[in-house]
């Protein structure tokens, strides 16, 4: 939990909808990044972050612990993209999702369109492994790696402890490693480049 | 110095920034000596890199705060009905004491359905036209008249614009003069010494004295028994006379069928009657009617009585129609030995009527009369009955027979249609 969640929960209560601008910003992140992991690839993401944002402020009153702000989050997140997946399968089906967005670099651009060609199939294959792992494992994963959030981040939006998901993190490296490796995938030798807070 | 397998444990929270002090150092240390961890930590590195930058285009980069906080849509309050209804979908079992009558309703409907319908069956009144309803109206009294019911056997006064609950008595005095105002547009003048028990609009019975009738065309036949015989009725003006031994009828105006156990006749406009129980041969002679219509002429109705009497009865709408049924039957003026009847059988009536069949010669002149009592028609087990005749050779000799039956109400009111009449010979 945060700090400052349940404090401004109690604001919105108080008729005072700035306090939620707060909570949007704080949780943004993860939102964002959990309507990416399941309807990413159509599009969607930022439809289905708003409209769990907003489901959120609409029920907030039925939130019993103040505390638990962000795992409630995280399931009016997935239950909005879980409708959003309902409501479109029809099209969705028939529909070839949209190649994933890749930024070439200059770097790339330098090594050329066959090497940027391969780079983007080397990365399709690491979204296929990161689809391999376990349930649990996946949500920290792509949490942790598209918005880089914190372990105490990604703890209080899924509702474990910050020592939990460094174990998991820990684990689900090392299965993705393996799963790589088993498909003879070699890591592209990027820069290290790691973006800072 | 810390182990391979611990420093290797620290690789991920190093790369992920969350490693404390003291175990970046150790891990930096580590790694510097030990070749074998030097390379799988740069291999745990480069999957990292590679996961930060197949993710990196994908991450999100502007503040969805404006947009979202733009169509912020209203809070639902939490107030009472809402949190009923929020409690109630999640402690279905949690009902009050009309939910528990509610997850009853499916097996009470049919109970309650089955309560009603005994209800309504128990105060069902088989006997229909010993009903008490209101029959008419009193337009006159005068001298001494009396009334009483065979509920209450007290003999009350009688006085103009009273209303007829039948079954009634009245009884005439001496002096008494009374007439009757029946629903169906019938007037029943009754004179001195006269008593007569009204069971209905449409049918009376005359113990003693005499009356003088004008019946309007009804719905259903119009029918006085007296002591000793029965007068039906289509609409017509007559006088009939109890005497001591027989009954006198008199028709001033239309027919009307004069009966007894043995015989019926038809007596037109002009004729008279006289029927005592014994009698075989009903003999019709011409009489004038001056004098029975001279008498009739000294009863007259009370104004006011007649006129809130005729006011009442112009509104109801009468359905005019013959419950007697016609049958003609070629007898090639062969002997008959029997009547067979036919109807179209209902199987769920009770309370039907008992039915009197009347045979008469292709003139019209009667032969014989009989009566098929309603159990034939409430026994479901068969839809066709058989009438004896009493003297075959009564019967030969006609070309044709006129068999005609006519409904008895007093067992009930439920009209049988006959599908078809034949006759036997021996």
């Amino acid at each position: 939990m945060h700090p400052e969640d349940a404090e401004q929960i109690i604001q919105c209560l108080a008729g005072d909808a700035e306090a939620f601008g707060a909570l949007i910003k704080r949780y943004q992140a993860a939102v964002y990044a959990t309507a990416f992991y399941y309807v990413g690839r159509y599009g969607a993401a930022e439809d289905v972050s708003q409209e769990a944002f907003w489901s959120a402020y609409r029920n907030l009153c039925s939130l019993k612990d103040h505390n638990r702000f962000g795992p409630w989050l995280r399931g009016i997140t997935t239950r909005k993209a879980a409708n959003w997946l309902r409501r479109h399968i029809a099209r969705v089906q028939q529909e070839t999702p949209v190649p994933r967005r890749w930024t070439l670099s200059i770097e790339d651009a330098r090594r050329g369109p066959d090497e940027a060609l391969r780079i983007a199939e080397r990365q399709e294959q690491l979204h296929e492994a990161i689809d391999a792992l376990p349930d649990r494992y996946r949500l920290p994963v792509v949490l942790r790696y598209m918005q880089e959030l914190s372990y105490e981040e990604i703890a209080r939006f899924t509702g474990d402890t910050p020592d939990e998901i460094r174990a998991i993190l820990h684990r689900a490296l090392g299965q993705l490693r393996g799963i790589l490796a088993q498909r003879n995938i070699s890591e592209v030798d990027f820069p290290w480049r790691r973006a800072g807070k | 110095m810390a182990s391979c397998g611990q420093v290797k444990n620290l690789f991920t929270v190093y790369l992920d920034g969350e490693a404390g002090g003291a175990d970046r150092l150790i891990l930096e240390q580590h790694v510097q000596e030990c070749a074998e961890c030097r390379s799988a930590f740069e291999s745990t590195r480069a999957t990292a890199a590679f996961l930060y930058e197949t993710f990196y285009p994908d991450r999100l980069r502007k503040d969805l705060a404006p947009q979202v906080m733009a169509h912020l849509p209203e809070m639902d309050l939490p107030h009472a009905l809402n949190h009923a209804l929020t409690q109630r979908a999640k402690h279905p079992e949690e009902q009050g004491a009309f939910g528990h009558l509610r997850t009853w309703l499916p097996v009470f409907a049919p109970v309650l359905v089955v309560a009603l319908g005994l209800v309504l069956w128990a105060s069902w009144s088989v006997n229909q036209p010993a009903q008490e309803r209101n029959a008419g109206m009193v337009l006159l009294q005068q001298g001494v008249v009396s009334a009483s019911t065979d509920a209450k056997p007290l003999r009350l006064g009688v006085h103009p614009s009273d209303s007829i609950t039948t079954p009634v008595r009245y009884e005439t005095g001496h002096d008494g003069g009374l007439i009757l105002g029946l629903d169906g547009d019938s007037e029943i003048r009754v004179f001195p010494d006269a008593r007569l028990k009204v069971y209905n609009a449409r049918e009376f019975r005359l113990e003693s004295g005499s009356v003088h009738c004008s019946i309007g065309k009804g719905e259903r036949y119009f029918r006085i028994s007296t002591p000793d015989g029965l007068i039906t009725v289509f609409g017509t003006v007559f006088g009939v006379e109890v005497l001591s031994d027989s009954t006198r009828v008199t028709v001033v105006k239309g027919a009307v069928q004069v009966e007894n156990e043995n015989t019926f006749t038809v007596l037109e406009a002009g004729e008279q009657t006289l029927v005592a129980p014994e009698t075989k041969v009903l003999a019709a002679k011409k009489v004038s009617v001056s004098e029975l219509v001279a008498r009739a002429e000294t009863l007259r109705p009370d104004t006011a009585a007649s006129l809130a009497f005729h006011r009442k009865s112009q509104g109801q709408a009468r359905k005019l129609f013959r419950a007697e049924q016609v049958f003609v039957v070629e007898t090639k003026r062969e002997p008959v030995s029997a009547i067979h009847l036919e109807w179209k059988l209902d199987p769920f009536l009770t309370s039907h009527a008992g039915y009197d069949v009347y045979v008469s010669d292709n003139n019209m002149r009667p032969l014989f009369k009989a009566h098929v009592d309603s159990s034939v028609f409430i026994d479901k087990s068969s839809s066709n009955c058989t009438v004896a005749v009493p003297d075959p050779a009564l019967l030969a000799g006609n070309s044709v027979l006129h068999i005609s039956v006519l409904p008895d109400y007093t067992t009930g009111l439920i009209e049988t249609p006959f599908t078809e009449v034949a006759v036997t010979s021996p």
